[in-house]
């Protein structure tokens, strides 16, 4: 992606943001209003792709804004727990209502840090 | 009254429900960390309905400046806020309920 689509990029991910906080709010209230409680919480481990503490803040803010997700805390990988992430990876706990494998709350996490680090960083994501 | 402040009435009480449905959700949902996330749709969107509804009411140039201050302002903090209380719930050890899995348990 070239630099001369960031603006564009960043205010289309802001209007996606604008219709995933109504949609997330949505099915909050919804599970609130209506009799019952259908909430399958967990505590998921995600290791980002993100390279500075600016785009870390940015996404555990943005996933503690939607309803249903919320950051519990972060901590930088020493590489000795888990296969798949490098020593100094930024990872984040974060807290699902309605996920039932930690595997399906990560695929939600890494569609919103996809288009965020995409909107953000002026060449999009360049691996 | 004209069309505009018409519909800032309507989200303005559309706001105070959201507050209404947050409230209530600390009530009825199990543990802290669920009604963190029912309380977080009155920080967001319940906020940003009022102060757009005060808006529609009485538009203006600086007004709208000002309104977009306050909901990136607003925004930020309440996730802020709600990340550092939801951190002292796990760190004093507050029990989950319905959980399904756990990445943070320690190792068997």
């Amino acid at each position: 992606m070239t630099w001369a689509s960031w603006p564009w990029r960043l205010l289309s991910f802001c209007a996606w943001f604008a219709k995933e906080l109504v949609v997330a709010n949505g099915a909050v209230i919804h599970d609130n209003l209506t009799p019952g409680q259908r909430s399958t919480t967990g505590i998921a481990r995600f290791p980002t792709r993100c390279s500075t503490d600016t785009e870390i803040t940015l996404l555990a803010a943005l996933i503690t804004l939607t309803p249903g997700t919320l950051t519990l805390g972060t901590t930088i990988s020493d590489g000795m727990n888990n296969d798949e992430a490098d020593p100094g990876t930024r990872v984040l706990f974060v807290h699902g209502m309605y996920q039932v494998h930690a595997d399906e709350l990560r695929d939600v996490l890494d569609d919103m840090e996809t288009r965020l680090l995409n909107a953000l960083r002026r060449k999009g994501i360049t691996e | 009254m004209n069309a505009l402040s018409f519909i800032g009435n309507i989200v303005i009480v559309l706001g105070a429900l959201i507050f209404a449905t947050a409230a209530l959700g600390i009530v009825r949902f199990p543990d802290a960390y669920t009604r963190i996330s029912a309380v977080g749709t009155a920080g967001g969107l319940g906020t940003v309905f009022v102060i757009v509804g005060a808006l529609l009411l009485q538009p203006s140039l600086t007004d709208t400046v000002k309104v977009v201050l306050i909901i990136i302002l607003q925004l930020a903090t309440s996730s802020i806020g709600s990340i550092a209380i939801a951190r002292s719930a796990y760190l004093t050890r507050t029990k989950l309920s319905h959980v399904r899995f756990d990445d943070l348990a320690p190792p068997e």
